[in-house]
């Protein structure tokens, strides 16, 4: 297929046009079309083995691309080495000079462009201050902790004004709680600086806290890209369906008129779909914190479902319950619940649980192992 | 903008990517090896293949004499001498590899585990006596080996014995002993790189489990430091049989070894061809002897540890 | 500690003790007889003297064959390091015939230098070429120090974090910027380390020069002409001497190398950090 790139706007900075990227005959990322758009922070959500990192290898020049182009601001950088792109990386590893203090390390891409010394010092010195690390500039990289030396990295790279940033899972060496502060961070510095982020990570948590847009990778395939709400609602696949958040999964048959068969002859009523052929077999996904439990006081409305379940277990996680059972028709199920309110279940007893028909995803299955 | 729609060649940048694709194209990495392919293989690869297939030939008065023949191995095989003497040194070559293992793992591990700061400056006191040329190395035994020499006169003045020993010099025991002298660093360091890398969890849980020490040594240290025992055997084993300096200075005439004879016919006598045939030889015993070693400990892993 | 651990300490301490006096006697046997006022080279002890070490000192044949073994030592460990960094680097990447290399390698190691030498001097002899120090010696000596460098170099170069390198490219860096800017600092001490071993490989080394030596000498050969011909007590001043200079130099060298330092900043030494 030809590759043809789209009309350049004032607003994307970056673009990736039908990439393709094979490893001798093996494929590694197959039809990557991604716009990003100015000042945006962009996740590439996948599990590992997605091709995500290849793909900003790609962007930063350290990877040709198959088949495909690489814009960057307009221009085609496909045939650039990474030293004559505009972008820079920060490593997972960080990567940072050990024979060089920190000051020399931030330096290090203005020296390269011959940058006066007196504007390099204050360059420097601002970058620092954005990663509040003014008063380490002097001393050697192995004396920081993780969390410091992954934001020289990112000072590093920032101060050579780059039109995007490239973050290669750079928070996945360090601790929870650091973790936690760090993604903090990253955000600020974002809103501060204003420059383009493309963020790669396999945390999904990590992704929806960060971007403003997530792009979903799998198997070196693309499968969506949109805000975290877009992907959460209304995530184009199973597998983005799993991969975000937690959804109990029911197979069943579909029903043109009469909803969602299953195994015990249960029905579930569902929205008007187009494109589920009849009589096939679907997965039907409802997320945990979508189920309640319903008392039997209140009457079936006709936008949800209420189904019966046996309950097995109740465990106490903190601010919330995870209520654990079985369907009617044999498939485990689970819910969540604020802690403040009664469980209003026992484990050992029947309860009957209900949720919404718009909360429901239903995907078709197109083969036995279907979309996992 | 061009569309791009044939495959472009990958360009790797130097040490950033591994690439999946198995061989690199890249012409760099075949310009660096240039240096040392070349080095080797006009001055090493090619002299060998050229003294072994002069060995087929006859030196006459003005050159080879030019038709092939098998003369000069018929010869070795039917000379008694230089048969004796390939054992002798053979033999040789194995009281001094094993002696100096002997002596080497003890002390290699009194390096390794036993020195716990100042690793460097015990090395170094060790190595100090290495800084005295090779040559004189083993010429400082004849002062103190000799009838008139240092142990002999220590032990007359003292009245151990009134005659002086003379069995301690110019006989294939001065050699033995004189190589073990000369060779025994080679012998210790490859076993101590190698003893350094146990970990010292793995011989407090022997002791944890009740072992005694010999039976920590035989089952925990022996095999993890096999790689670095095939070192110091090859290594020294290596060094021992082509030895020339030692057995030519301390050995009188029953100390004579292989490399000896070699140089010899490069002296007066001039005969190539049949130094060459000697040399092909001594390369042939070496080399069947690192071939049954490769077999029990691969070649590489001795060499590759970091 | 146990009892038992403190034993094996004792004991492992007493052998280490015994072998080292094994080590050093014959350098002290050497050191003393050479302040012996004999012609002989063993005892009886006549008187001290120092003339021995005046005649080594003005001995022009000796120190002659002294500066060739420097220089000839120099430049053996200046190109055996630039050719075991070279394949070693070379080695980071997928190349065909790896393992083909690697036994050429090998190949200097496992044979007696005795074979190799009378191999290249037939090589020598009948392509006739000049033999001299420059030429068949250094050749002789780089085949026999080569593998000892890449052995030592592979090893920090392997070991190096390519994601290093590729920030340096990734901030504007040339592959050959930076290569010389981050690459080789961190390589330094091996290649440091390559160029002392090659150097010593290279000043002791006898049996090869021997063969492949023209008209000059190296110290060893000298050495061994006069142990052949005419032993007195001015060889082991000489050899002495020749020692002393060596650590010398070692010792210099090594408080060259303690100090770290960091571009940028101050040097710190190694108990800093």
């Amino acid at each position: 297929m030809t590759a043809v790139p789209t009309k350049p706007t004032e607003q994307t900075d970056l673009e990736l046009i039908g990439v393709h990227k094979r490893f001798g005959t093996k494929p590694v990322l197959t039809d990557i079309n991604v716009a990003v758009r100015q000042g945006e922070f962009l996740a590439i959500l996948g599990p590992s083995g997605s091709g995500k990192s290849t793909l900003l290898k790609i962007v930063a020049g350290f990877e040709r691309q198959s088949t495909g182009i690489v814009t960057l601001r307009g221009a085609d950088v496909s045939d650039l080495p990474p030293y004559r792109r505009n972008v820079n990386t920060v490593f997972q590893s960080y990567a940072l000079f050990p024979h060089m203090s920190v000051f020399e390390n931030v330096a290090y891409g203005l020296r390269r462009k011959g940058v006066k010394s007196t504007v390099l010092r204050t360059r420097v010195d601002e970058a620092l201050e954005l990663v509040n690390l003014s008063r380490f500039a002097e001393r050697a990289p192995e004396t920081l902790s993780g969390g410091e030396q992954q934001r020289v990295a990112i000072a590093r790279a920032l101060v050579n004004r780059p039109a995007v940033l490239l973050l290669d899972e750079p928070l996945s060496a360090l601790d929870l709680k650091i973790r936690r502060r760090m993604q903090q961070e990253l955000k600020r510095i974002h809103e501060d600086v204003g420059t383009t982020f493309l963020y790669v990570t396999h945390d999904q948590e990590e992704a929806l806290v960060l971007a403003d847009r997530i792009a979903v990778m799998r198997s070196g395939h693309c499968e969506q890209i949109g805000t975290g709400a877009e992907i959460y609602h209304h995530p184009a696949t199973r597998f983005v369906a799993d991969f975000i958040g937690e959804t109990n999964w029911f197979s069943g048959v579909f029903d043109n008129g009469a909803g969602i068969i299953m195994r015990d002859g249960t029905r579930l009523r569902t929205r008007a779909t187009q494109g589920v052929a009849n009589n096939t077999r679907v997965a039907v996904g409802v997320r945990p914190e979508r189920i309640r439990i319903a008392t039997d006081r209140e009457s079936c409305r006709p936008d949800e479902n209420r189904i019966s379940a046996m309950i097995n277990k109740i465990v106490f996680q903190g601010s919330s319950l995870r209520i654990e059972g079985r369907t009617s028709w044999g498939d485990p199920i689970e819910l969540m619940q604020q802690t403040d309110r009664d469980a209003a279940a026992e484990p050992g007893k029947s309860a009957t649980l209900a949720w919404d028909v718009s909360a429901m995803l239903l995907f078709q299955v197109t083969d036995e192992r279907s979309a996992s | 903008m061009p569309a791009m729609t044939a495959p472009l060649p990958e360009h790797n940048s130097s040490g950033a990517v591994h690439s999946a694709t198995g061989v690199t194209t890249d012409i760099t990495s075949y310009l660096q090896l240039s240096p040392l392919v070349i080095l080797m293989f006009v001055f090493a690869v090619v002299p060998l293949l050229g003294m072994l297939a002069i060995t087929f030939f006859k030196s006459g008065i003005f050159g080879l004499e030019p038709h092939l023949t098998v003369a000069n191995y018929l010869k070795f095989l039917g000379e008694g001498t230089y048969i004796r003497v390939l054992i002798k040194s053979m033999r040789i070559a194995f009281i001094v590899t094993a002696t100096t293992i002997v002596i080497s793992y003890p002390v290699a591990f009194w390096l390794a585990k036993v020195v716990t700061r100042h690793k460097l400056l015990f090395l170094i006191i060790l190595f100090v006596p290495y800084w005295v040329n090779y040559v004189i190395r083993s010429y400082a035994w004849l002062p103190l080996l000799g009838n008139s020499g240092i142990i002999n006169t220590f032990l007359i003045a003292s009245g151990i014995i009134d005659q002086p020993l003379s069995w301690m010099l110019y006989n294939e025991f001065s050699v033995i002993l004189v190589l073990v002298y000369v060779f025994l660093p080679f012998g210790i360091v490859p076993l101590y790189l190698s003893i350094d890398r146990i970990s010292n969890d793995l011989l407090q849980a022997s002791a944890d489990l009740d072992a005694t020490p010999i039976m920590t040594f035989v089952h925990v240290i022996l095999p993890l430091s096999m790689p670095g025992l095939a070192g110091s055997f090859l290594t020294v084993f290596v060094l021992t049989i082509g030895a020339y300096v030692t057995p030519k200075l301390v050995g009188g005439t029953s100390g004579i070894m292989f490399g000896n004879l070699i140089a010899d016919q490069f002296g007066i006598t001039y005969n190539w061809t049949w130094g060459a045939t000697l040399a092909v030889i001594l390369a042939c015993v070496t080399g069947a002897v690192v071939w049954l070693v490769s077999r029990r400990v691969p070649i590489t892993k001795v060499f590759a540890q970091e | 500690m146990t009892a038992q651990q403190n034993l094996t300490r004792i004991v492992f301490t007493i052998v280490a003790a015994v072998v080292l006096s094994f080590l050093y006697v014959p350098v002290l046997t050497l050191i003393i007889l050479s302040f012996n006022d004999s012609v002989g080279i063993s005892l009886p002890w006549v008187g001290f003297t120092l003339r021995w070490y005046g005649e080594a000192l003005a001995n022009f044949g000796a120190f002659n064959a002294f500066v060739n073994s420097v220089k000839l030592g120099i430049c053996v460990g200046i190109i055996s390091t630039l050719i075991g960094l070279l394949t070693a680097l070379a080695f980071r990447r997928a190349i065909a015939g790896k393992s083909l290399v690697l036994a050429s390698l090998l190949i200097p190691l496992l044979i007696p230098g005795i074979v190799l030498a009378v191999a290249q001097a037939v090589l020598w002899n009948v392509a006739g070429w000049t033999m001299n120090l420059w030429t068949s010696t250094l050749i002789g000596h780089l085949i026999y120090t080569s593998p000892f460098a890449f052995l030592t170099i592979f090893p920090r170069v392997h070991r190096f974090d390519p994601n290093i390198e590729a920030a340096a490219m990734d901030l504007g860096a040339l592959p050959l910027v930076a290569f010389w800017t981050i690459v080789l600092p961190q390589i330094a001490p091996g290649l440091v380390a390559s160029f002392l071993f090659c150097f010593t490989l290279s000043f002791d080394e006898f049996v090869r020069t021997l063969f492949l030596i023209g008209s000059q000498n190296t110290l060893p050969i000298y050495l061994w002409s006069i142990i052949l011909n005419n032993p007195s007590p001015q060889t082991s001043a000489i050899a002495i001497l020749s020692m002393t200079f060596s650590l010398v130099m070692v010792a210099t060298g090594s408080m060259l190398l303690r100090q770290r330092r960091l571009i940028g900043h101050s040097s710190i030494t190694e108990a800093e950090s």
